[in-house]
């Protein structure tokens, strides 16, 4: 898995020249002593100088080698995981969040999980409203309620 | 005000029923999400964050400081009788507790780690309480280069302490730095990496980084393998250890003790480098009276328990008396009190000393509540081993999407949670230490102010800091951890330590 790093290695050093750009662009010199650029621009050389030891380092074979993956279980696993979650953030402001975690968590736990549906309907619901329950009456945290508002 | 009558005021804040009712809410949470495999104290921490956003100062931290306490004894729970620690630092207590276990004498590893975790944080406390004010009174005096150059100390030996590349430490080191200059600049007002979001202007939430960082990364890790607990069958009556036992552990309690403290004063020291250390010392004196460790020797339980309980309690005094975090927990912890609007620091034991003291003695109550509770408990946890992770995960991620939710409520505080949460992810799977990470996210805006006001005061730059003292006193202490550990490193004294 030499190239994932190698890759991920590239991108800290093409984030560290960005930010060396705009923190120049931000000016290093105020009226006041160091400009906002100043610290930034420290933070981007050490990122720049550290990745691109990296990148060199990486693509000469040096340190030792990662494992990324388990198997392809995992990544399928991991992915439904970030999707659900995502789909659940994005359904929370018009569906509320108990609704939008009603839906939503089953399916992570039937797919991700790999459990039947006895078990993630149980959870699946009993986990939101729980969720929802501790902090909205016992917290009093208000949640979004969606399209429920006036309902709960 | 002196150690003792500073003790007499905290008892005096803590053993209120509203605070002793959050004291033991803590407890309990934190050993209930401990206990459960694959959750550490630091998900513990964060999940439950949010909880006491609208709590008093001193309930909120004497329950946030009470839940880390429960789920580091929680983590040792799992690590003894499922093999799968709840943290990195009860990773080693998982190798002779498990063995001890297996060996029928699960009852006295789970009754030594439970006694030794006490007594090991009873005796950090006495010293965090007398040398906390002493250290917050000559913190006064230090000026920005001073503590510029005590952040840089501390950061650098965060770094230095980490497993793995010190490479990969910097990149996270100066990202870190990055995410806390996002937003308005205070001092000229000018918008830094914004490029005018609303959102971005006022930073990233530092609950938001922190859940997706530790709890989402965690859930997303674990659920690449789904695994059902198989906890060790064996006996639980027998939990107080015998004469044998006790004569055994004596000397391995007092050096973890000592050891764990030491190392939790220094930034990045923190309780796993404390309990893998201890263990090396325990085995390295077994190995002299011709015992073998890996065999379930209680020696390599009472030493790691005992360093990574009292490295908790040194890591407490960089914290309240320089406002100075030396782990991620530390860090959540600073993070919890400026949202109850205290800045921890030197002056935090003038100006808030009732919230000071009263977190110092809310850490005594929980470490007796911990006792108290834990091991007449100890069968109910085992219990909760039982529940499959299927049925945990999504619980965890719902609480990570409300807590992230809660401190603005702004569902783009969720978006930075769960983008912090996939990086945290790959950057773990990457073996890139997410500990400089945090770090420098919250210790970057300190060091920020204090390079920027030592440059005002100095008509000749950064050389003010070859001016000062004590500040050169402090730069050079980190030239030589940095000397010291590329010595070790390159050397290889530390496995998994590498410069790359």
């Amino acid at each position: 898995m030499r190239g994932i790093e190698l890759t991920v290695a590239g991108l800290w050093f093409a984030f560290g020249l960005a930010v060396c750009a705009q923190s120049l662009q931000l000016g290093l010199i105020g009226d006041f002593g160091p400009g906002s650029g100043f610290f930034p621009l420290i933070s981007g050389i050490i990122l720049a100088v550290s990745a691109g030891i990296l990148v060199f380092a990486k693509s000469h074979h040096l340190g030792d080698e990662i494992h990324f993956w388990t198997s392809r279980a995992a990544v399928i696993r991991v992915t439904t995981v970030v999707a659900l979650m995502a789909l659940l953030i994005l359904l929370i402001p018009t569906t509320g969040f108990l609704l939008a975690g009603c839906l939503v968590t089953p399916v992570m736990i039937k797919t991700a999980g790999g459990a039947g549906w006895p078990m993630a309907l149980g959870v699946g619901i009993g986990a939101p409203a729980s969720v929802y329950l501790l902090f909205v009456e016992v917290l009093n945290s208000p949640l979004p309620r969606g399209i429920l508002r006036g309902i709960i | 005000m002196d150690a003792i009558s500073g003790l007499v005021l905290g008892f005096g804040v803590i053993l209120t029923p509203e605070n002793l009712y959050w004291c033991f809410v803590g407890s309990i949470l934190g050993t209930l999400l401990g206990v459960l495999p694959g959750i550490g104290p630091l998900v513990a921490l964060s999940v439950l964050l949010p909880v006491t956003f609208g709590m008093p100062p001193v309930a909120a931290i004497a329950m946030l400081a009470a839940i880390f306490y429960g789920a580091s004894y929680g983590g040792s729970i799992s690590s003894i009788l499922v093999n799968i620690p709840g943290d990195a630092s009860s990773i080693v207590t998982a190798i002779e507790g498990n063995q001890m276990a297996l060996n029928g004498r699960a009852g006295v590893a789970l009754g030594m780690s439970a006694i030794c975790s006490f007594i090991a944080s009873t005796v950090s406390l006495v010293f965090l309480s007398f040398l906390s004010p002493v250290l917050a009174e000559f913190a006064v005096r230090m000026g920005p280069p001073e503590y510029a150059a005590l952040v840089v100390l501390g950061l650098i030996c965060t770094l230095m302490m980490i497993r793995g590349s010190i490479l990969k430490g910097l990149v996270m080191l100066s990202f870190g730095a990055f995410v806390a200059s996002v937003g308005i600049d205070v001092v000229t007002g000018t918008q830094r990496f914004a490029y005018g979001s609303v959102n971005l202007i006022s930073g990233f939430d530092l609950i938001a980084i922190v859940i997706g960082l530790f709890g989402v990364s965690e859930i997303l890790l674990n659920i690449e393998q789904i695994f059902q607990n198989k906890p060790v069958k064996t006996r639980l009556r027998d939990l107080w250890p015998t004469k044998k036992d006790w004569k055994d552990s004596a000397m391995p309690i007092a050096r973890g003790t000592g050891l764990g403290f030491c190392l939790g004063l220094i930034p990045g020291g923190g309780p796993i480098t404390a309990s893998f250390m201890s263990y090396a010392i325990e085995k390295r004196a077994a190995e002299r009276k011709g015992h073998r460790f890996g065999t379930g020797r209680i020696e390599g339980v009472a030493g790691p328990e005992s360093a990574n309980n009292a490295a908790v309690s040194g890591g407490m005094i960089p914290l309240l008396s320089l406002g100075i975090p030396g782990n991620p927990v530390t860090a959540i912890l600073l993070g919890a009190l400026v949202i109850q609007g205290v800045q921890p620091g030197p002056m935090m034991i003038q100006q808030y000393p009732e919230v000071f003291w009263g977190v110092i003695a809310s850490m005594y109550v929980g470490n007796v509540f911990l006792l108290l509770l834990n091991l007449p408990l100890v069968g109910l946890w085992v219990q909760l081993l039982r529940i499959p992770y299927v049925a945990l995960f999504p619980t965890i991620l719902l609480l990570a999407i409300v807590g992230s939710y809660a401190s603005n409520k702004n569902m783009y505080d969720v978006w930075v949670m769960l983008g912090f949460g996939v990086l945290g992810y790959g950057l773990r799977k990457l073996e890139y230490d997410l500990a400089p990470l945090i770090l420098a996210v919250v210790l970057g805006p300190l060091l920020e102010e204090s390079l920027r006001q030592s440059m005002v005061m100095s008509p000749d730059g950064l050389m003010i800091f070859a001016h000062r003292p004590m500040s050169v006193a402090l730069l050079s202490l980190a030239a030589l951890v940095i000397g010291f550990s590329l010595y070790s490193r390159f050397n290889r004294r530390r496995p998994k330590c590498t410069i790359i």
